[in-house]
């Protein structure tokens, strides 16, 4: 794999993999302070790993935290680290030398509005609601100005904490009568800061309310702390917070799980279809089980709109479950949901084994979800990198289980996620049509291909970063760029980045390709190049380096072309490409990039695919 | 396990220190690392191992291992 700026090569050490996997098997929200200085110990005799560098800047003593995001982390397999800012010193911070040394991936403000105003907050009742306004608009410009400074000093995700709610407002119940009262003023700050920074691609809202109120407030804060040391953050507030964290961690680093598989009998109905029958399976209205099963496959179709597959790993008949997904039309998944089944009596590790061979993608991009401890057990023995959940025995807390893995986090998600399901189920028919066809030249003929290839604008980078995260095979170099940094080639003269979108007649396959050019003098070298996996054997990989031959073909100071590949374990299907492009192989450049000289240019055919370019040089 | 031995062994935890250097008589004053932030980490999980809920004033107090000792022989649920 390459090495990168800012996102360290994953190379986890057999300690870390080894704590990791005790740590996927252990419901960390249900450890004590004790447990988590023990797993925090171990993991602090681990030396070399994947890092996760994260900055803590704030008005509070953040000391505590990062013990808990790291063990958190540990179970995505980082080695999270931690630099903590001087106490209230978090502008003078972002441009302090160490904080630059540091170089943060992430980077986390928590404000105490008690501290930061603390004339304003001990009196608010005596407030009139304009300066109750005021103050607002007051604190959300501080904020507003520390993200502005920050997004210039780092290309690090930042993610700014809100503020907890008062558990109880000093007026009592006549608060809410109150015009601007306490309720409305910290409702009003909280989803003010929300709305601004949601217009900031690079930050998100650290939701220290929300994980309070999961927790409790009673639980989350301790008044003797704040007194004793003006921090009230409890322990238990401290390891739900480390969870969180993870979160934006995993959804800033594109590293969620691509795939759900799912066992069927008391997993997603109530009962055994085998032999209850596809009229006795509990699901739907009617009774609490079939209630709580109809709860959490609602849930799980959520799952499937962010994005993520379905599929079901099952030992049935096939034809008992056919007919219960027939006959059990309340069902809210249906068959199309799932776009790969095992459904058979093989042992189960083979049948994830095969889904993930049908979705080509990763064993590691897989979760797994079932009610039986045995077939849990054997998974995690055969299959140590699938995410398994083991269901509670009671279906009522399905849906809790479910929202408390971490693994499905995505930073945003795209309209491209919704439709991911349905691409899949293209892609089948696709397979179909192929095999319906004599020579692959006739096949992809019909296929009816157009690729329009142009510039990245702003708009598109959500989906071109979740390209350069989660693109394993067709991929030269595999440089995983964070959205920080893409933004900054974007604004960059040097750099030029484009990307393909494909369509054919089975339907819209959306952004499918990316690539970075990066001039320098004379020469203009192809510093990454990613497609799909779902684009890939068509020939559009020869459409892309048609236009990119084309594009440097009509820039006069141009004379070479240079490419270079970065062999990993995952990028065989890319090995070839640049020696079938024309290019040569040559001794001029460390790491032996491939050139291509202008008086040597030539486009490869590819009369089969319809090809729409918009330049890359404005 | 003697309750002396447990308060010993949970100091040594929190603070990350060789539990040889802690003994029955040792105090905050002759143990660096235990600062006025790892008092409050220390009450915290003498909170959860013995099921107890010292005050501002307590916590104030428990500063060596006789104290925390007095204190949990006192209000220990133990």
């Amino acid at each position: 794999m390459s090495t990168n700026p800012q996102f360290d090569t994953p190379a986890p050490t057999d300690e870390l993999a080894e704590l990791r996997n005790r740590l996927m098997e252990t419901d960390l929200t249900a450890l004590g302070s004790a447990d988590y200085r023990t797993f925090h110990r171990q993991l602090k005799a681990i030396e070399i790993g994947s890092e996760l560098r994260i900055a803590y800047l704030g008005n509070i003593t953040l000391d505590f935290l990062p013990p808990f995001v790291a063990v958190h982390g540990a179970r995505e397999g980082w080695l999270a680290k931690a630099h903590i800012g001087h106490f209230g010193q978090y502008f003078q911070e972002l441009h302090s030398q160490e904080f630059a040394d540091f170089r943060p991936e992430i980077v986390v403000l928590v404000l105490s509005l008690r501290l930061l105003r603390p004339d304003a907050t001990a009196q608010m009742t005596t407030l009139s609601p304009e300066e109750r306004q005021v103050l607002r608009d007051d604190v959300l410009g501080e904020v507003e100005s520390w993200v502005k400074q920050a997004l210039a000093a780092t290309p690090a995700i930042l993610l700014v904490g809100n503020f907890p709610l008062p558990a109880t407002p000093a007026l009592g119940v006549a608060d809410s009568a109150e015009t601007y009262g306490e309720m409305e003023f910290h409702l009003e700050l909280n989803l003010g800061l929300m709305r601004r920074m949601r217009a900031c691609s690079r930050v998100q809202i650290l939701d220290v309310n929300r994980v309070a109120a999961r927790i409790g407030y009673r639980q989350a804060f301790d008044t003797r702390l704040l007194h004793l040391s003006r921090m009230e953050w409890t322990e238990a507030l401290m390891a739900g917070l480390g969870q969180e964290i993870v979160r934006h961690g995993i959804a800033a680093k594109g590293s969620a799980r691509k795939c759900l598989a799912l066992d069927l009998d008391n997993t997603l109905w109530g009962g055994i279809v085998g032999e209850d029958g596809a009229l006795g399976i509990r699901i739907g209205h009617g009774d609490a089980e079939s209630e709580a099963f109809l709860a959490f496959q609602q849930r799980i179709r959520t799952l499937k709109d962010r994005g993520i597959l379905l599929a079901l790993c099952s030992k049935n008949n096939p034809a008992d479950v056919e007919e219960a997904f027939r006959l059990r039309t309340e069902m809210p998944l249906k068959p199309d949901d799932f776009s790969a089944r095992a459904i058979g009596w093989n042992p189960k590790h083979q049948g994830l084994a095969q889904i993930a061979a049908d979705l080509n993608i990763g064993i590691d991009a897989i979760a797994f979800i079932d009610d039986n401890p045995a077939e849990i057990a054997l998974i995690r023995q055969k299959l140590p990198m699938v995410e398994c959940l083991l269901l509670p025995p009671d279906p009522a807390a399905f849906v809790a289980a479910l929202d408390n893995l971490t693994c499905f986090e995505k930073a945003v998600v795209l309209a491209d996620d919704a439709g991911k399901a349905r691409q899949y189920r293209q892609e089948a028919e696709r397979m179909r049509f192929s095999a319906g066809h004599d020579s692959m030249d006739d096949y992809l003929a019909q296929l009816q291909m157009e690729v329009e290839i142009g510039p990245v604008e702003a708009g598109h980078l959500p989906r071109v970063h979740q390209m350069f995260a989660k693109t394993n095979q067709f991929n030269v170099t595999t440089r995983r760029y964070t959205l920080g940094e893409l933004e900054a080639m974007l604004e960059s003269p040097d750099h030029r980045l484009g990307m393909a979108a494909l369509r054919d007649r089975f339907g819209d396959l959306g952004i499918i390709a990316a690539f970075i050019l990066i001039e320098n003098g004379a020469r203009l070298h192809i510093d990454s190049l990613l497609m799909s996996c779902r684009a890939m054997g068509r020939g559009v990989e020869t459409a892309i380096m048609n236009f990119i031959k084309q594009q440097f073909g009509t820039q006069a100071h141009l004379s070479i072309l240079s490419a270079e590949f970065i062999p990993t374990e995952k990028n065989k299907p890319a090995a070839g490409y640049f020696a079938d492009q024309g290019f040569r192989p040559s001794a001029h450049y460390p790491g032996l990039p491939y050139v291509l000289h202008k008086k040597d240019l030539v486009i490869k055919p590819c009369d089969w695919i319809k090809t729409k370019g918009a330049s890359l040089w404005k | 396990m003697e309750m002396t031995e447990k308060i010993r062994l949970i100091v040594s935890d929190v603070l990350e220190v060789d539990a040889n250097r802690i003994d029955a008589e040792s105090h905050q004053a002759d143990i660096a690392e235990w600062d006025s932030l790892a008092q409050l980490r220390l009450v915290t999980a003498l909170e959860e191992e013995f099921g107890v809920k010292p005050t501002m004033r307590e916590i104030a107090e428990l500063t060596s291992i006789p104290a925390i000792t007095r204190y949990l022989n006192i209000s220990g649920t133990h």
